[in-house]
């Protein structure tokens, strides 16, 4: 039951991200509400819901952005796995405070927009791939992006905890995220 | 090294195994259903969040823009009134022409057809410069079609799928396309700049342009037909001492918000 709550989550952030923010674009740059969904729960330690949800994160931010499939989902299986591995071994619960959540998101940020160009490359190279994520991506846009998406950092955490209140209603036994 | 051993590590294995196979029915053009499956499914929500938000941004924007609206306003009814003349004498044209060619016996040039489609995903992260439409093969789509709004070229099919295509928008760095100066006929290239807009180049520097001049598609390339407005154009922007003269298009399309677009057969 909680896959099909994730899934329908996806869904509707797919939908505002594309219905909503389509509208609403920062010198020509939308936010990046999979990325702070899956951000959120690769963040939750004690679950290992954030790889389903990092899998198909990655599923449809591919397919929305037309790119070839692996471009976005490799990467953020890769950095959401690196995420909880620095969460797990060097960030202690007491340390996860706002100004941590921020680096740790720019971080994260970081992580998937490089691998996602090193895959749109290497997937270029192979001519598998029509075109390749430019490297402009990392310039002053990048900027934007961290920005637009700190604004958007605290409502998403709120969809975050909504979605665990409804999870743990429909399944009481669940003390995952 | 102690996380190899944990359970989180043999999902995440077999996540990118998982991601490894749709890689490879990805490059054998297997994951068309997959992929029309994702893109139908937020339709719903992204339908009813439009009609919310759509209007509300109309308002703002209005308000916002309220001066320049009215500025536009009267240079538009100027333009209208000088169209009008030139209209009445197209009209005079046209009918010469059409008795001119009865009596040569010319065959009348066939008008293009339109593919109307819908645009699923709207390049909503600015990661690309392409946007995803629902028409295929199916629908005649092939590579190297170009795809119009509002009468002018908003890109060109990238990759055909079965029931669905990319479109490599005309704003993009990676787009090109011969064009040609309307009034003068003289030939250049348009390009994407960056996601910005898009700019005419490759023209001689003896080339006479003008601002508001008409630019379209040349017809050189076979799959895009000759006479498809790219834009108008809006500022020189190269020096005389530049080998090509090069300037800024204008296009009234709105390339973040694209809803419909018709692919052009040729």
């Amino acid at each position: 039951m909680k896959y099909i709550i994730y899934l329908l989550a996806i869904i509707f952030l797919a939908g505002v991200n594309v219905g909503v923010f389509s509208y609403f674009k920062i010198l020509g740059v939308g936010p990046n509400l999979f990325l702070l969904f899956v951000f959120f729960a690769a963040t939750e330690k004690y679950s290992d819901d954030y790889l389903f949800l990092a899998f198909i994160s990655g599923v449809f931010l591919d397919f929305f952005t037309g790119a070839f499939f692996g471009t976005f989902t490799l990467p953020i299986l890769f950095s959401s796995f690196l995420l909880r591995i620095i969460m797990s071994n060097w960030v202690l619960l007491f340390e996860v405070n706002w100004k941590n959540l921020i680096i740790l998101m720019t971080a994260f940020f970081t992580s998937v927009y490089i691998f996602a160009w090193l895959v749109s490359l290497a997937t270029f190279k192979f001519g598998w791939n029509f075109q390749q994520i430019g490297f402009g991506v990392f310039t002053w846009k990048f900027v934007v992006v961290i920005i637009y998406n700190l604004l958007l950092l605290y409502p998403v955490y709120l969809f975050v905890l909504l979605l665990k209140k409804i999870n743990r209603n429909f399944v009481p036994q669940n003390r995952n995220f | 090294m102690r996380f190899i051993y944990t359970k989180q590590f043999i999902i995440f294995c077999i996540l990118v195994l998982l991601a490894a196979v749709l890689v490879f029915m990805e490059t054998q053009g297997w994951t068309g259903p997959l992929k029309r499956t994702v893109l139908y499914a937020p339709r719903p929500i992204i339908a009813v969040s439009q009609k919310i938000v759509s209007p509300v941004k109309d308002f703002f924007g209005t308000i916002y823009r309220l001066n320049d609206i009215a500025r536009e306003n009267l240079e538009l009814e100027q333009e209208v009134a000088g169209l009008k003349q030139n209209l009445v004498d197209l009209e005079k044209q046209r009918e010469e022409n059409e008795a001119l060619r009865q009596e040569l016996g010319f065959v009348k040039a066939s008008a293009y057809s339109l593919v109307p489609c819908t645009v699923l995903s709207q390049n909503p992260f600015g990661l690309t410069d392409s946007v995803v439409i629902n028409c295929g093969q199916s629908q005649g789509l092939k590579e190297g079609m170009v795809a119009i709004s509002r009468g002018y070229l908003v890109g060109k099919v990238v990759f055909v799928g079965n029931k669905t295509s990319t479109l490599l928008l005309a704003v993009s760095s990676k787009f090109s396309t011969d064009a040609a100066i309307s009034k003068t006929g003289r030939t250049g290239v348009a390009s994407g700049s960056f996601g910005s807009g898009l700019i005419l180049d490759q023209l001689s520097q003896e080339a006479e342009i003008e601002n508001g001049w008409l630019v379209v598609t040349a017809g050189i390339d076979e799959n895009i037909p000759k006479g498809i407005l790219v834009g108008e154009i809006g500022e020189i922007i190269s020096t005389s001492s530049e080998l090509f003269k090069k300037s800024t298009l204008v296009t009234p399309v709105d390339f973040d918000n694209l809803e419909f677009v018709f692919a052009v057969e040729p």
